[in-house]
């Protein structure tokens, strides 16, 4: 793509926005090369690896950490390319980790060069502990210690590279240590996830991508059923949850997230703006979806069966307003043909959370609900009664 | 296909009511359904050399601060201005902080006299690091213990000895701090100092 000079005037066009994401990324890269003359460093682009992974192009060179240790030790403070050599220990070997890990006054030095002002050091010291977020739990425990108060405080940092890092060390420190996801609840990160994930305002470019990592903390967090929330944590994400739009970036999450805090249950107490916005999603997600393989499906309708099933038992007429919302030009379809079409999947365990569904949407006296005509519904058979005994 | 009588046995066998989502009637399909997450690390990737003409290219650089829309001729312009602008430095003495929100306690609780005012007066004025915490505390010391036992964090928190009343002297926070010689701006004072001692393990 020509980027035409002339057309830096224009920022609201569709055209111009790729323009400018083109710009970016052409920023981007001259930035980290700037960083990579500056400091004699030999490296430049991100790329997310796993493990133990090697990756075409790199070459790994043998790091004696001990040595590095003892040098940064001393001196109280390591450079960008110490901090980049002690990344790629990291991420080559667990060894590595372990040995920084076990080492003592090493952690200080790191925290040193995260709270600088250079940014490339910065930079640097966040993807040290990015790899060091990828040993056992005691090493995330200890990142947790050292710099948890300022991975929460840079998610508000206005440095692209910074803030997507802390998302990156905090999902891996949530995925591996119990204890160091209650601490980052402590910490008040979960607020600062839920603004990241919402702010929607920018079209798809790659500020955007916050939205991805934020909703990938936010789900191990949520999921995660040793550390609940703190009641100022949900509060949040009820003031707030309408903000996200259904077509944004991530917002496959969005339903898992209200089903895991809860916010639709017997005691809640919905706005009718917060009711409106929550059946939109619902309905959204019901009707647009016509297969079962993707991710982006799966949750999707998965969790907007879950979310109606409850929504129907926790709102009074709830139904009613979910058949009127569905029968409107916006959707122009019944909830029949909708669970229909979701049994055509022929997946065995969504079908069972669709017999939960059912279970809510015909109540006792089943001849007189005029609701759902139960003769339109096409149920396939599986052994309901022995999946329902196993769940 | 189930027929209706089959589905009216089936359904009296299920308890009506609200599920939590802890209910072990959904961990298969949570199993099933929700994708696994694998740790990801970080690595650096040396550039090609062909990449260098990007240099040469005359693209101009713009900011990407939401609510900034300066353009740039040349890379060391833009790091001026984002060092500038974005790094969040106080206008009245100097100093740099991580994010707005610090930055706007730095100037009240430093640089405002009506807030020292009232922080005479016995009103609780010192906010919480945390923006999104509403508490208050009367004093910097009760700050920082509501942040330590609220909030789990460090007790040498080093952007705090950049808010409430200044207890040392700028001497003292000057030799606290090292910047490394080949960092910018090490003309400028500046102050990420940690406590001394603040290097121990505790
Ligand atoms: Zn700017
Ligand atoms: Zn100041
Ligand atoms: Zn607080």
């Amino acid at each position: 793509m020509e980027v035409d000079s002339d057309s830096e005037q224009a920022t609201t066009s569709r055209s111009a926005v790729n323009a400018r994401t083109e710009r970016m990324r052409a920023r981007n890269r001259v930035v980290s090369q700037q960083y990579r003359v500056q400091h004699r460093a030999k490296t430049c682009d991100s790329v997310r690896v796993g493990l133990g992974e090697e990756i075409e192009n790199v070459k790994v060179v043998g790091t004696d950490v001990e040595s590095l240790i003892t040098r940064i030790k001393r001196r109280k403070h390591a450079s960008t390319d110490e901090l980049c050599k002690l990344a790629q220990a990291f991420q080559h070997n667990e060894a590595n980790i372990a040995i920084f890990g076990r080492a003592d006054g090493v952690f200080p030095v790191i925290v040193k060069e995260l709270t600088s002002i250079d940014t490339g050091n910065q930079i640097a010291a966040m993807e040290c502990l990015c790899n060091l977020s990828l040993g056992e739990a005691p090493v995330c425990e200890k990142i947790i210690k050292f710099a948890g108060s300022y991975l929460v405080t840079y998610l508000d940092n206005p440095n692209e590279n910074i803030k997507r890092l802390c998302l990156w060390i905090i999902s891996n420190i949530v995925f591996t240590s119990n204890e160091a996801t209650r601490r980052i609840i402590e910490m008040g990160a979960v607020p600062k996830l839920w603004n990241i994930y919402v702010d929607g305002e920018c079209v798809v470019n790659e500020l955007e991508n916050f939205a991805e990592d934020a909703a990938c903390c936010l789900q191990l967090i949520l999921l995660n059923k040793e550390q609940k929330l703190r009641c100022e944590d949900l509060l949040h994400i009820n003031e707030n949850m309408s903000k996200k739009h259904r077509a944004t970036a991530g917002a496959e999450y969005y339903l898992l997230f209200i089903f895991h805090s809860e916010i639709v249950n017997p005691n809640s107490d919905l706005s009718t703006e917060q009711r409106v916005n929550l059946l939109r999603f619902v309905c959204y997600n019901l009707c647009r979806y016509d297969e079962f393989e993707s991710i982006n499906s799966r949750l999707r309708v998965l969790y907007a069966v879950r979310i109606l099933s409850n929504y129907v038992v926790c709102v009074t007429d709830g139904l009613r307003e979910v058949i009127t919302l569905l029968k409107s030009p916006l959707f122009e379809t019944t909830l029949e043909k909708i669970v229909n079409k979701f049994f055509s999947f022929n997946e065995h365990l969504l079908s069972v959370e669709l017999i939960f569904l059912l279970r809510h949407l015909i109540h006792e006296k089943v001849e007189q609900s005029l609701l759902i005509k139960m003769y339109q519904l096409e149920i396939p058979i599986f052994n309901y009664v022995k999946l329902l005994r196993k769940s | 296909m189930l027929s209706i009588a089959e589905l009216i046995e089936l359904l009296n066998n299920i308890p009506f009511g609200y599920k939590s989502p802890d209910d072990i009637c959904f961990s298969a399909a949570n199993e099933m359904y929700i994708p696994k997450y694998k740790k990801l690390g970080v690595i650096a990737v040396a550039n090609e050399p062909q990449e260098e003409p990007v240099a040469t290219n005359p693209i101009s650089f713009f900011c990407n601060i939401p609510g900034c829309t300066l353009d740039f001729e040349d890379i060391s312009s833009y790091q001026a201005h984002f060092k500038i602008v974005h790094r969040f430095i106080c206008s009245i003495c100097r100093r740099y902080l991580p994010t707005a929100y610090l930055l706007e306690l730095h100037i009240s609780e430093r640089h405002d006299s009506y807030f020292a005012i009232r922080v005479e007066r016995g009103e609780a004025m010192y906010s919480c690091f945390l923006q999104e915490c509403k508490q208050k505390m009367l004093t910097p010391q009760a700050r920082k213990e509501h942040c330590i036992n609220a909030h789990k964090f460090l007790a040498n928190y080093r952007f705090e000895q950049l808010c409430g009343r200044s207890s040392k002297t700028s001497s003292e926070m000057s030799e606290a701090m090292d910047i490394p010689l080949d960092s910018p701006n090490v003309n400028m004072e500046l102050s990420f100092g940690h406590a001394k001692g603040s290097d121990q393990t505790p």
